[in-house]
């Protein structure tokens, strides 16, 4: 449900806060900014996720405690779509694609703070935060173009396949027949 | 597989060389310098004016930056260096016709020697003339000193040793006083010894009336700079003795003697000097003289004569000159001729004697008609070439000169030498395009060259017979290559861009162009595309953008951290906790460590403001911050102790590595980090000025690196191994007659890794006694990070090996299982027979430079710590001196591509087992050997990647304004890098990784070949 969704999200919003640290966001000053940016991705990537798969089960307070198996099962779907990148559906499609962006568009977002411009645009934590929003959309609007490629081919194959598979049992049954008939014969 | 094999190595290396210096040779200047002397015997024309004094004193306070006498200094003033030499400007408030304050432009790059050679010669020192700075070396241009021997005029000399090295002959023997100049340690012994015999010269000594002209140069300024920043009391001492010094000397000085007092360039914020910052071109220039007026005064001037400029901070602009304009002024005034060389132009104020400057202008027309003649000798030269594009408008100005009447004419000479001294400035930025292509090609061509051999280095297959038929064809081909290089020579020549290469350079390119070609048509490498390329991709793109170039400090540990995603992103998916675990831990290790290592940095110029210097206690000040101070020795004993640890996970921090550790290695670290533990009480006077540590911090210091190298260097190479075999007696089980003998062997899982690291920690002890303790505590963290990097790879390995086993094998992959569940006691893991992987080598090539960075360096010159030169010695001593800057400035590059060949031995047991924990028949070393070869490879292609990116940028930025202070620093970094990549690996896999395996190898003769 929403609440340990939420639960989650501000868990991640923590781990996202360390691991802008680590890249290289200042220590000791622009907290407030480091810690937004960190919250923006975390929504960005893991609330909705959360919500429709269910927060992964970790030892923290305020997640779901679920039952041993379910836990393996809710965790292994995780790993699966977030970790190994192999989603196995439309859904699960439009969770990683959109996450996946975000998290490729902060990292790009990071290279124009280099430049000499002196635009007040090019502070930190503005373009990272545009590369996420902008990654985001990218990442949204491939999870629609690849699952409707995937859905359209699966039609086809279906298709294929029904007419093969009709095909087939017209030969079967023709032949069934030739049998029928030769073994009156006989 | 034999250690000779890896010859390769070697090849690549000599390829490197090759294309680094072809293209080193067309992009760093030189310059013609022209050996002819202006004399008056045989001129028609007036060569020099009579002179309005006598003889003349030239006080050279090194480094004295104009701010530090200027009558307005920038706000907020500093109190130790602001308004403390305060005669300047007191006198040229009251006497404005007899004083003169200028603010003078030093040429770069602004390094003693250069400037000298400008102050008497009125001549532009080129940017490769920097490297000479240590060896010094005479000239043979004409000089105000030549002029004066030559008037036969004696010359008294004291001070910096620079001069003497410059001037072997010229001084008056008695009354030439030299100190050693690179002492920077020592901030009064030069200026003790130049006040102790300038005054007897002033006033009483027997050679009093002897001299002609009197140099004194004083160093304190510029060593207080060096040693511990402009903004210390130290400075205010320094500064207030020279005051007093030249209060006394014009109080003694005679009213014939003419005094000039200047700075040989400025100093950055932090004391240091070099390059071309505002700060450090921008000198201090006093000229008084006691006796006559030299001029009505400035307010008789027209104004369009007189530059003014703005010192950075302060709010009036003042009176801006080209320091070398002192040279024709000061010829002049004691009426000498002009030397030959000059640029400079003579300076108004000094000869503005009625209203309308006739003086003036005659002194500019000796002048005028000497630079013409310089150009015109010139253009006569052999590189003479050189002027073509300017020559008209050279001869355009000139002819302009004697058309215009006596008003316009001042306006036109002016104008005249100063295009002169622009032609000269950008002329002898001059490159040689074709050695350039030639270079860049050749260092392209080593890129395909690295990468076919790397692709090549994963297959074992047949690899001996390869290399040898390798080696046939690539003589072969070399030779052939030479051959049509030496044919094309002649008829190239008609081509303007290959004029001015020689033949054996032609043949050199032949040679490596034909042998490369040899290597990359055998392999044909297929281009594969893989995450940390894009890392490698955009690095070496970064060097196109001056930006990402001064950045690059803050972009390494970025892609350091990117270079860690994959192996994160791993750790969810491996097949067991314990590796799940292994993995997250280690990879927040591996962060944690490189995070720490960013906080140390100090800041270029170009990254000011938004750039705090960590690595020191302040912008402005040389010493440590106190929280390193404080963590500086218990660092000492952590290091070691977190090594032991890491080691003992695979049971091998047994053998040597238990003497060596607790015994050798820690007592060297905490050796490096007393000895500037002490360094850092002398510098900052902690316990008063009574105190010396110097003797007690040499004999540390020598006692450090002595025992390291012979200590450590002997037990290594004698038992290259951290294995202890303990037998024991298992009481005879029933049904057996007797009982057996179980040997153990702990540390068999790491067999080879575990004794290259501590032949690497060799070398790090090294390092580390060079490093000042900031930097030590970031080579410190990269060892960590190293280590937590090498268990990451190693993991990974196995999880993959799992995984792939799963899809094709599930009961062996049970087995692996097992094995590895085992691996954490210590009995033999597996043998992965994956090899070693460019996302491995990446994050170790990118640690390489984050320590550089980390370490207090910066790719420019001004930051090269000279202060590791006296580590050893508390003078300058030839070779140990230099060999120290360069250890301390590319040890920590050297250490980390050194570490490279970890990634194919680490965690590899000396036999294979096959699945029954038996010992197999086949022995890895032809593979361990192969796979350190590999990942040489890697990292060698690595910086060979970065080198042709800041190679292009340099060439094709070449007129960018940035290009001698961000480009070509940048290049030569990258040179430097490649060359100490090339040196470290062939230390690695020949002494290193061939000492170890060839010692395993007969401990464990079963099974192996």
């Amino acid at each position: 449900d929403a609440w340990k969704a939420w639960a989650f999200t501000i868990y991640t919003t923590l781990a996202y806060y360390v691991v802008l640290v680590l890249f290289g966001a200042p220590i000791a000053t622009h907290l407030p900014h480091t810690a937004l940016l960190a919250s923006l991705l975390a929504i960005l990537t893991v609330f909705i996720p959360a919500y429709a798969l269910g927060p992964p089960v970790l030892p923290l307070p305020f997640l779901s405690q679920s039952t041993p198996s379910a836990a393996v099962v809710l965790n292994d779907t995780w790993v699966r779509v977030f970790a190994e990148r192999k989603p196995h559906s439309a859904a699960e499609r439009a969770l990683l694609y959109p996450a996946l962006g975000a998290v490729v568009g902060a990292w790009t977002g990071v290279i124009p703070i280099g430049l000499d411009w002196d635009r007040p645009w090019q502070a930190y934590p503005l373009t990272p935060a545009y590369g996420a929003a902008l990654g985001y959309t990218i990442g949204a609007l491939s999870a629609l173009v690849v699952s409707g490629t995937v859905f359209l081919a699966a039609q086809d194959v279906d298709r294929t396949a029904e007419q093969v598979a009709v095909k087939n049992k017209n030969q079967k049954a023709k032949e069934r027949k030739k049998r029928g008939k030769e073994l009156k014969e006989a | 597989m034999q250690i000779q094999k890896s010859w390769i190595l070697l090849y690549l290396a000599s390829l490197h060389l090759a294309g680094i210096y072809l293209f080193t040779r067309g992009f760093l200047l030189s310059r013609l310098s022209l050996s002819a002397v202006t004399s008056c015997a045989n001129s028609t024309t007036p060569c020099t004016l009579p002179p309005t004094h006598k003889r003349a004193v030239l006080l050279i306070i090194d480094a004295l930056r104009f701010d530090f006498i200027s009558p307005h200094p920038p706000e907020p003033h500093s109190p130790y260096h602001h308004n403390i030499i305060t005669l300047p400007k007191e006198l040229t408030a009251q006497h404005p016709r007899h004083s003169f304050l200028f603010n003078a432009h030093a040429d770069p790059p602004t390094a003693t020697l250069q400037r000298i050679k400008g102050l008497v010669t009125g001549s532009l020192p080129t940017f490769v003339d920097a490297g000479h700075n240590f060896a010094g070396s005479s000239i043979d241009e004409d000089s105000i000193i030549r002029q004066l021997r030559a008037a036969n005029k004696n010359i008294a000399f004291m001070g910096d040793d620079t001069w003497l090295t410059v001037f072997p002959t010229s001084f008056h023997p008695n009354m030439s006083h030299d100190f050693d100049s690179f002492n920077v340690e020592d901030l009064h012994t030069v200026d003790h010894g130049v006040t102790a015999n300038l005054f007897p010269l002033l006033t009483d000594s027997p050679h009093a009336a002897s001299w002609d002209l009197l140099i004194g140069h004083f160093l304190g300024v510029d060593h207080v700079g060096h040693r511990i920043g402009p903004d210390h009391p130290a400075m205010k001492a320094k500064q207030q003795q020279m005051n007093d010094v030249l209060v006394r000397v014009v109080d003694v000085m005679d009213e014939d003697t003419l005094l000039v007092v200047l700075g040989d360039h400025g100093m950055d914020r932090k004391g240091d000097h070099g390059g071309d910052g505002d700060l450090e071109v921008s000198s201090a220039l006093w000229i008084y003289s006691k006796g006559p007026a030299l001029s009505l005064g400035s307010s008789f001037i027209p104004a369009y004569l007189l530059q003014n400029k703005t010192f950075p901070g302060e709010s009036l602009p003042h009176r801006w000159v080209q320091q070398i304009d002192l040279v024709p002024s000061l010829s002049l005034l004691l009426g000498l001729p002009i030397p030959f060389n000059n640029l400079g132009t003579v300076i108004p104020e000094l000869f503005w004697r009625d209203k309308s400057g006739t003086e003036y202008l005659k002194a500019l027309n000796i002048n005028t008609r000497q630079v013409h003649e310089y150009l015109a000798t010139y253009r006569a030269s052999s590189a003479g070439g050189e002027l073509d594009l300017v020559w008209n408008d050279l001869q355009t100005a000139w002819s302009k000169i004697s058309e215009s009447g006596a008003t316009t004419k001042l306006t036109f000479s002016i104008a005249y030498t100063r295009l002169a001294l622009e032609t000269c400035r950008s002329l002898w930025a001059q490159f040689n395009v074709g050695l350039m292509a030639f270079g860049l090609t050749t260092l392209f061509l080593s890129l395909f060259v690295g990468w076919s051999l790397y692709e090549r280095s994963g297959r074992l297959a047949q690899w001996d017979t390869w290399v040898s038929a390798l080696g046939r064809t690539t003589s072969l081909l070399a030779a052939a290559g030479a051959g049509l290089a030496a044919v094309a020579y002649m008829p190239s020549q008609t081509l303007p861009a290959l004029q001015g290469i020689s033949v054996s350079q032609y043949i050199l390119f032949g040679a490596c162009l034909g042998s490369a070609f040899g290597v990359v048509f055998s392999v044909r490498p297929v281009p594969r595309l893989s995450f940390s390329g894009l890392i490698l991709v955009l690095h070496s793109l970064s060097f196109l953008s001056n930006s990402y170039t001064f950045w690059e400090d803050r972009a390494v540990p970025f892609f350091l951290i990117t270079s860690l995603a994959p192996t994160f992103t791993t750790a969810f998916s491996a097949p067991t906790s314990h590796l799940r675990r292994r993995i997250l831990f280690f990879s927040a290790i591996f962060a944690a460590a490189v995070r720490l290592m960013a906080m140390s940095s100090v800041c270029r110029e170009e990254q000011h403001p938004w750039c705090t210097v960590t690595f020191f206690a302040g912008a402005t000040v040389a010493e440590p911050p106190s929280l390193v101070v404080a963590l500086a020795l218990p660092s000492c004993f952590l290091l070691p102790w977190i090594i032991r640890r890491l080691l003992s996970i695979s049971k091998s921090e047994n053998g040597i590595a238990k003497i060596f550790l607790p015994y050798i290695f820690t007592p060297t670290l905490l050796a490096g980090t007393a000895y500037w533990l002490m360094e850092w009480v002398d510098t900052s006077s902690l316990l008063g000025d009574t105190v010396d540590l110097r003797l007690a911090r040499t004999l540390l210091a020598r006692c450090a690196i002595g025992g390291i190298v012979i200590a450590g260097g002997a037990l290594w190479s004698i038992v290259p191994v951290c294995l202890q075999i303990i037998s024991q007696r298992v009481p005879a089980e029933d049904g057996e007659t007797e009982g057996k003998t179980q040997v153990t062997v702990l540390g068999f899982a790491n067999a080879f890794g575990s004794p290259y690291f501590i032949f690497w920690c060799i070398t790090l002890a090294i390092v580390w006694i060079t490093t000042q303790l900031t930097g030590q505590l970031a080579l410190g963290l990269g060892t960590v990070a190293l280590l937590a990097h090498l268990e990451l790879a190693d993991s990974v390995r196995d999880a993959k090996a799992v995984l792939d086993a799963f899809d094709t094998n599930p009961s062996a992959a049970l087995a692996l299982l097992q094995s590895q569940s085992d691996s954490a006691t210590g009995t033999p893991s597996i043998v992965s027979s994956s090899v070693v992987e460019f996302n491995e080598i990446v994050p170790i090539a990118l640690l390489a430079l984050h320590a550089f960075y980390t370490s207090g360096h910066q790719s420019t010159l001004p930051s090269i710590q000279w202060k590791s030169a006296f580590v050893l010695t508390p003078t300058l001593t030839y070779p140990f001196s230099p060999a120290l800057v360069v250890i301390n400035h590319f040890g920590p590059v050297f250490l980390f591509a050194l570490a490279a060949p970890l990634l194919a031995l680490w965690n590899v047991a000396p036999l294979k087992l096959t699945s029954s924990g038996v010992p197999g028949a086949s022995s890895p070393i032809p593979a361990v050997i192969l796979g350190a070869v590999r990942a040489s490879i890697g990292i060698m292609l690595y910086f060979s990647v970065l080198l042709v990116g800041s190679a292009v940028s340099a060439a094709w930025l070449r007129r960018h304004l940035m290009v001698w202070k961000v480009f070509a620093p940048r290049y030569m970094m990258g040179a430097a890098e490649v060359v100490f990549v090339d040196l470290a690996v062939l230390l690695g896999v020949w002494v290193g990784a061939g000492r170890v395996t060839s010692r395993i190898r007969s401990m464990f003769p079963k099974g192996t070949q």
